[in-house]
């Protein structure tokens, strides 16, 4: 589902959060946004804060206080500490509290819980689980399952591998690549993760301040060292190591993955 | 070889929680011993065994001395501990008189602790900061404070929780060395967990928790070639130990360099 963005700013108090955002986020691609403010973003998208100016639109829909209701039940907001979202203790019971708040009506709607919380990789026994027993990668993987019920054309997480280890991180990584591709959702993710996000997300939003200051395919943005370094960007590591051997006329190329590195190292030593 | 520390049979348990059942180790005076593991593994509860925040009933040995926490004021001169959390551990507002605290409270003439405190900040390059107020200082910064505070009256042990995790590179570089220096002249043991394993490269032993047990020790180098073992434990080699190590295996590198200029010129001359 396309996202379109037109003179978009937010202020409070006087002073401008985000001002005049031009954006399309094109309709099931991955998208990373990083930089300052990419929670305001995200939320103005979700319709969980309202813009102060310009229009944003949900593939066709533009967001206003009528429609509130139906954005959320297409756009889905995955926040980075699952644990203040939660209403209820209880996983089953949150999952009910959601699906009455969000007015959505399906006869299966026992199997459907089952059945999303399967999609996420988790068993479901996890319906009779108390939500604060559960590790935070669980949680995420929950408020996952929760929005999948009512399957969303948009997913949005907000810093999604923050916190979470090795194992949980690749759970999550194969996640999103399979909401992606097997179920054709449009994912943003915002993020501070620089390396994840040039592994993972075709396009890419940067911005500073107020502005975004790039928006172009993922790729472009990161192999751009001079404009990561000029705008205060980390660098992903891969990048930065091949950036250190071209300064030294070694002809390394970029790669997204090490053993595709370690090859063309191996080529040039 | 005298030993810093020795658990034998260590058994603990949270009430609702079997941490360590049946731990034994002994770390030898003037090394530098690393525990890595992810959350849960059993780390911090470990650290706060060995200085007596929590009971270990008669199974840690302190140089001499049973660990008891009801005799934790005579334990606290042979070691110092520093956790990873920096909110709320500073009693005052100003960094010279935080310093001077530890000291007043070990009974230190005024004109003593006056000079202790000069020429540790000399030692850490930290003169300038003696002036600033706790709040103006950023959370490396700080981390860094509670490692020079921990170390201002000289303990014979050095307990660091995950206490490098907020420090950037520059300054994590610079007490790493301060303390190996430390460690070779006046023979400091320091005990640091983590989870990155880049700050396990420089020690001299490493073990790798998981549930309250050992599942791996070794020289640092022969930990991090697990990697299999390490990601079932859930944690992460780094970019820089990821590369070194895919390098070595193909005879293009000896050992692990993490330093990323390092590695570029020692690759290309």
């Amino acid at each position: 589902m396309e996202i379109i963005l037109k003179n978009v700013g937010y202020q409070y108090k006087g002073k401008k959060y985000l001002d005049k955002i031009n954006l399309k986020i094109k309709s099931e691609s991955i998208t990373g946004i990083t930089g300052d403010n990419k929670t305001l973003l995200i939320e103005l998208i979700d319709a969980l804060t309202l813009a102060s100016c310009g229009e944003i639109k949900v593939g066709g829909k533009i967001i206003n206080r009528e429609n509130l209701i139906s954005i959320r039940q297409t756009v889905c907001l995955i926040h980075q500490k699952p644990m203040e979202q939660f209403f209820t203790t209880n996983v089953k019971e949150e999952m009910e509290f959601l699906i009455g708040r969000l007015d959505y009506k399906n006869k299966n709607i026992q199997k459907k819980m089952k059945d999303s919380l399967l999609i996420v990789g988790l068993t479901e026994e996890y319906l009779d689980k108390e939500i604060y027993q559960l590790s935070s990668g669980e949680q995420k993987l929950i408020q996952v399952a929760i929005s999948l019920i009512y399957n969303p054309k948009v997913i949005i997480f907000d810093e999604p591998f923050a916190e979470l280890d090795y194992t949980n991180k690749k759970k999550m990584i194969r996640l999103i690549k399979m909401l992606h591709e097997r179920y054709h959702k449009t994912i943003i993710i915002a993020s501070n993760d620089n390396s994840m996000l040039y592994e993972l997300t075709e396009d890419l939003v940067v911005i500073k301040g107020s502005h975004i200051i790039a928006a172009d395919k993922t790729e472009m943005i990161y192999q751009d060292v001079e404009f990561l370094l000029n705008n205060n960007i980390e660098i992903p590591e891969i990048v930065l190591f091949t950036y250190k051997a071209r300064e030294k006329h070694v002809k390394l190329s970029y790669h997204k993955d090490i053993r595709d590195l370690i090859k063309d190292v191996y080529k040039h030593v | 070889m005298i030993k810093a520390l020795e658990i034998n049979n260590l058994q603990f348990s949270y009430p609702k929680k079997n941490v360590f059942h049946g731990l034994s180790l002994s770390i030898e005076q003037g090394k530098f011993v690393t525990f890595i593991g992810n959350n849960q593994s059993g780390k911090t509860t470990l650290i706060k065994l060995i200085c007596g925040l929590l009971d270990a009933k008669k199974s840690i040995v302190l140089g001499y001395a049973y660990v008891n926490n009801a005799r934790i004021h005579d334990n606290s001169r042979f070691f110092g501990v520093v956790f990873s959390d920096v909110d709320g551990k500073f009693l005052f507002d100003n960094v010279y008189k935080e310093m001077a605290f530890p000291l007043e409270n070990l009974n230190t003439p005024i004109d003593k602790i006056e000079n202790m405190i000069i020429d540790i900040a000399k030692e850490f390059g930290i003169t300038e900061m003696l002036d600033k107020k706790i709040e103006d200082l950023t959370n490396s910064e700080k981390q860094e404070l509670l490692i020079v505070i921990s170390l201002l009256h000289n303990p014979k042990l050095l307990l660091l929780d995950n206490a490098l995790s907020m420090m950037d590179k520059k300054t994590k570089e610079k007490v790493l060395k301060i303390l190996k220096e430390r460690i070779k002249k006046d023979k400091l043991t320091v005990i640091l967990t983590t989870m990155n394993l880049e700050e396990i490269v420089d020690s001299d032993y490493t073990y790798v928790l998981n549930n309250g047990n050992i599942v791996m020790e070794g020289s640092p180098l022969s930990v991090l070639k697990e990697e299999r073992l390490l990601n079932k434990v859930g944690l992460e080699l780094p970019f820089m130990i990821d590369l070194s190590l895919k390098l070595e295996f193909y005879e293009l590198l000896n050992g692990v360099i993490t330093d990323m200029d390092r590695m570029v010129t020692t690759l290309w001359k």
